[in-house]
């Protein structure tokens, strides 16, 4: 290694070796998807040229099928690993490490002491991370996407080209100067992304004067991806110096502000503390992003609302980004937050919480107890602010009344909340069990899971033949579960990691939970006409039980390695 | 009571503290009949392992140095009882050996040595 | 004659049989065994990375036994974490409290897993340990860092209290006070400690038992004064330079040349100083070995067999081209 550039350019490759082995993966998915669609197009096209048959012919159709289906699936899904592709690129490039005390950090402090200019540390992260994501973009844009998206859309290169290298280049500035302010830079960090996502969307938008407004905003992004190394020398020299550690006043306020809300009681009990540390720990970051999320999403309508002035079109731009971002975004995020730390490389549980005297089955209660009233907060604080938005809008009759109408908006929120609890308790064990790398690699994990099991859904909602295989395929997974349940909450038992309580509580609230599924289900299906013995197969599949018998196993073996 | 332990001074402790309250009974400053401070303050004060303490108060009982009163503390014994009149002697036989060999190994004659005995008890006496 | 007079139960506290642990390809620890008594106070010394933290997590129940076995209060740490943890008071060596909790946070919140908690007593350690009750963790500096910990570790006066380097990184006033913590624990009839400490100084002052490890094995074992009493240094000199270094049986390290020749060894005075007749030297010099250079000597042997091993190796082909050339 010839040269300190050279050298920490090799440090981002070698920390990010399977970071980048993933995202090739991803290229190589989305290619074979991308093949597949067009062979099976071209085979439509084969069929109705060189064949004699009639252009309504049974075969072609099917085939004609197939095509629309083989090219849904690789739109979607190359869609979707782009953008977990771009996420993981954000954490690759954030080039900044984590400790157990000082939490997440921003440029790694050993590399202050090395004689190495601020410039360099800065220029190489930025300028590699930077044509780093136009490539990716660029190979997903000319490889993945123009074969599969000939006639349909046209790409604005331009425009994601600059979008997401400032998106990144921002995102680097913020990460590096503000290691001081944790909490502050946390939220600015979702600020960011909920920003880029929805200017991601923009274009496709069709919204009105959009040439104006793409040439507007592709200005500004120019010009922050210009002025973010700038800004991010200057912070970096601030932070190398030890300026911008702390700002005695400003910390001495935030603490203030904190301190009105530390605990002054004594607690009950070693349950009651437990709940405490774990609700104290991720609660109010997760309800503070949630709340500015929300604040921002009003915000960017309000500003639409005074500039085009019709606020009955408005509501859906409020309503369906807050749900797009509390279901799959927030409460996985939170899962887990609650789990471990957010952003370690691994999920170990600390020395402090390993050595408590108090049992597995305690630890996983309050970690569940603290899950759920956190999310529960969180569902609220958004069912309040889509409400008064409502209100605002003069739209709150019309959505009351849209939430029982005929086309099932209520249900289909009911469903959102039912896969918001799967969402939340994700991959608990798996996370509990603390050999398995944190954000993002558990995140995009857990989303390929999902998206991939809405895809399968999605497959046999669309060939209603295979019902009976589809039914055949719920019910064994439905027993598997109970049998995985029975199987661990036994074991659990045998080696006293839960009292008997945990077990039948658990037990209890999945027969009420599904019960009560079971009976708004039945109340639906006779007013539209949705197929009965597969929801109800459905049904059986919905409430979580299998990975909270799990979890005590998964939390054991991470105490006691 | 006022003692100094240095651990790197290839002494053990315990002997480090035998030494020194036997130096100031010696001189005086430990008063005979005077309480010395419990085992486990005073292994507080020093900092060091109580055992180590006991150990030293236990050699020193065992030299009719101190003595234990059960149930209230361990106080500096009266001199001058016949009967321990002869381990003393051996005591101060054995501290005379180690005097004596380290004065031949400096090659150092026995009336010099005896003058510097002389010179030191003067000292002390000087001090009281 | 003893301070603290024996429970009446005869299980140690702490009961470490053959216990082995192996991580990835290295072995962390090779059959280490050893009892820790009631009413003790345990000195575990070793360089960095010699085993002394993966025997402290196996007691804590951190980790599994994979071969060997671990009993603490009679009870095996794995089967049942509430029973020992309640009973013992821990401060780990990377003092890990969460960062984001107050001081007094932190004391109400270990206060709710103790029933035996001393409110009382944790309060004068506060005042003792100057540590002021609105202040984040993470804010406060190494030693108030260390001290905290120890306050939450003491003030349930727990039966066993066990420290990971409690000295590392602070000043001589800190460390000075965590000593003196060790030792009001000792002076409470019954309760033990267990430290483990590269500081020999400290080591020597405090314990009573002394195990030192390297490279995952027990190298010497006892009590501190019965080490301290077996080891010497002597100076020996010889009438002529003998032609290789003098072999001493229970010598642990043979420095010097020509005439005078220092040895630490280890073994009964009489015995030595016959086969230092038998090898026509005499002692001129004669000290008490510090558990420093006992200690060096023991782990310096283990660690520079390898070495000899290589050194052997070089001696013998530079002999042979000496012998050819």
């Amino acid at each position: 290694m010839t040269s300190p550039a050279a050298a920490l350019a090799w440090e981002i490759w070698r920390k990010n070796r399977f970071g980048f082995l993933l995202l090739f993966v991803f290229l190589i998915v989305c290619l074979a998807l991308g093949r597949l669609a067009t062979h099976f197009a071209a085979e439509v096209e084969t069929l109705q040229l060189s064949s004699a048959l009639p252009a309504a012919a049974p075969e072609i159709i099917e085939a004609n099928a197939r095509a629309t289906d083989w090219a849904g699936q690789a739109k979607w899904w190359s869609g979707v690993l782009l953008g977990l592709a771009l996420l993981v690129t954000l954490a690759m490039f954030a080039f900044a490490e984590s400790s157990p005390l000082r939490g997440f950090s921003g440029i790694p402090s050993r590399l202050f002491t090395l004689p190495v200019r601020t410039a360099q540390l800065v220029a190489v992260p930025m300028a590699s991370g930077a044509c780093f994501v136009a490539l990716l973009y660029l190979a997903w844009s000319r490889l993945v996407f123009a074969p599969v998206l000939q006639q349909d859309v046209q790409l604005p290169d331009g425009y994601f080209l600059l979008l997401l290298p400032a998106a990144l280049a921002v995102f680097q500035t913020l990460v590096w100067t503000l290691p001081g302010f944790p909490r502050t830079r946390a939220t600015l960090l979702i600020l960011l992304i909920t920003t880029v996502t929805v200017l991601s969307v923009l274009p496709f938008a069709e919204l009105n004067r959009w040439s104006e407004r793409k040439a507007a905003l592709m200005a500004i992004y120019a010009v922050m991806l210009g002025a973010a190394p700038f800004v991010a020398w200057f912070g970096v020299t601030r932070v190398r110096n030890g300026d911008w550690r702390d700002w005695p006043a400003l910390t001495a306020l935030m603490n203030r502000v904190a301190d009105t809300f530390s605990r002054q009681r004594e607690f009950t009990g070693p349950a009651a503390a437990q709940f405490w540390i774990e609700r104290r720990r991720n609660g109010r970051l997760a309800l503070w992003g949630l709340a500015l999320v929300i604040l921002f999403v009003l915000g960017l309508n309000a500003i639409l609302l005074l500039n085009d002035g019709k606020p009955s079109e408005l509501f859906g731009s409020f309503y369906g980004p807050i749900l797009m971002f509390l279901v799959p975004i927030w409460t996985p995020m939170l899962g887990l937050m609650v789990c471990g730390d957010l952003v370690s490389r691994r999920l170990p549980l600390t020395t402090f919480q390993a050595t408590r005297p108090v049992a597995v089955g305690d630890l996983v209660l309050a970690k569940l107890k603290a899950m759920f009233i956190v999310w529960l907060g969180g569902c609220l604080l958004a069912a309040l602010s889509i409400g008064t938005w409502a209100v605002v809008c003069g739209q709150f009759d019309a959505w009351i009344h849209q939430l029982y109408d005929e086309r099932g908006e209520g249900m289909s929120l009911v469903i959102a909340g039912a896969l918001s609890l799967h969402f939340l308790l994700g991959l608990f064990p798996l996370w509990l069990t603390g050999r398995v790398p944190g954000l993002p690699w558990s995140f995009v994990v857990l989303l390929i899971i999902y998206l991939g099991l809405g895809d399968v859904i999605g497959w046999f909602d669309r060939h209603p033949n295979y019902r009976d295989t589809a039914l055949l395929l719920m019910g064994a997974a439905a027993a598997t579960k109970l049998g995985i349940a029975l199987l661990a909450f036994r074991q659990a038992i045998k080696r006293k990691l839960v009292k008997r309580g945990f077990v039948f509580g658990s037990v209890s609230i999945w027969i009420i939970g599904t019960a009560f599924w079971l009976w708004l289900v039945s109340r639906i299906t006779e007013r539209f006409n949705w197929d009965e013995v597969l929801l109800l197969a459905f049904v059986a599949l919905l409430f979580p039980i299998a990975r909270i018998a799990l979890a005590p196993l998964a939390l054991a073996m991470n105490r006691h390695r | 009571m006022q003692l100094h332990i240095s651990p790197k001074d290839g002494v053990p402790i315990y002997r480090q503290i035998v030494n020194q309250v036997k130096y100031l009974v010696g001189s005086g400053r430990l008063a005979s009949g005077e309480e010395l401070p419990p085992i486990r303050v005073l292994a507080e004060q020093l900092v060091v392992n109580p055992n180590t303490v006991a150990r030293a108060y236990a050699e020193l009982e065992h030299a009719g140095i101190v003595t234990k009163r059960h149930g209230s503390g361990t106080y500096v014994s009266d001199n001058g009882s016949p009967l321990k009149r002869a381990e003393k002697l051996k005591i101060l036989a054995q501290r005379a050996d180690a005097l004596v060999a380290e004065a031949r190994h400096l090659e150092v004659e026995i009336s010099e040595l005896l003058d510097v005995v002389r010179e030191r008890h003067r000292f002390m006496q000087s001090k009281e | 004659m003893t301070m603290n007079t024996p429970a009446s139960s005869s299980t140690p506290v702490i009961g470490i049989s053959d216990l082995s642990r192996r991580f990835k390809s290295k072995l962390a620890l090779d059959t280490v065994s050893l009892n820790v008594e009631r009413g003790q106070v345990f000195g575990l010394v070793g360089a960095n990375g010699a085993g002394k933290t993966t025997l402290i997590k196996h007691i804590l129940g951190l980790l599994k036994a994979e071969s060997g076995s671990v009993r603490v209060f009679g009870l095996d740490p794995v089967a049942e974490p509430v029973a020992v943890l309640s009973r013992v008071g821990f401060l780990s060596e990377d003092r890990d409290l969460p960062g984001w909790m107050r001081v007094d946070e932190l004391i109400r919140y270990t206060r709710a897993f103790h029933a035996k908690w001393d409110a009382a007593y944790a309060e004068q350690l506060r005042q003792q340990f100057q540590l002021d009750p609105t202040a984040r963790i993470k804010q406060l500096s190494r030693g108030e860092l260390a001290k905290a910990g120890l306050l939450v570790a003491l003030a349930h006066r727990p039966e066993l209290l066990l420290l990971d380097e409690p000295s590392s990184g602070l000043d001589p006033v800190v460390r000075r006070e965590m000593l003196e913590a060790i030792v009001r624990t000792v002076a409470d009839e019954g309760r033990t400690v267990f430290f483990s400490s590269h500081l020999l100084d400290e080591i020597e002052r405090v314990s009573d038992r002394v195990a030192m490890m390297a490279c995952g094995r027990v190298v010497l074992q006892g009590r501190l004064d019965e080490i301290l009493e077996s080891h010497f240094r002597l100076t020996l000199r010889f009438p002529t330079p003998p032609p290789a270094p003098p072999k001493l049986a229970g010598a642990l390290l043979v420095t010097g040349s020509g005439l005078e020749w220092t040895v630490l060894c280890n073994g009964a005075r009489g015995e030595l100083a016959d086969a230092v007749v038998k090898l026509g030297a005499r002692i001129v010099d004669e000290t008490a070995a510090s558990l420093d250079e006992i200690f060096l000597a023991r782990v310096g042997g283990e660690r520079s067999t390898s070495e000899n091993l290589l050194l052997q190796a070089n001696s013998t082909t530079s002999s042979k081209t000496d012998a050819s050339g």
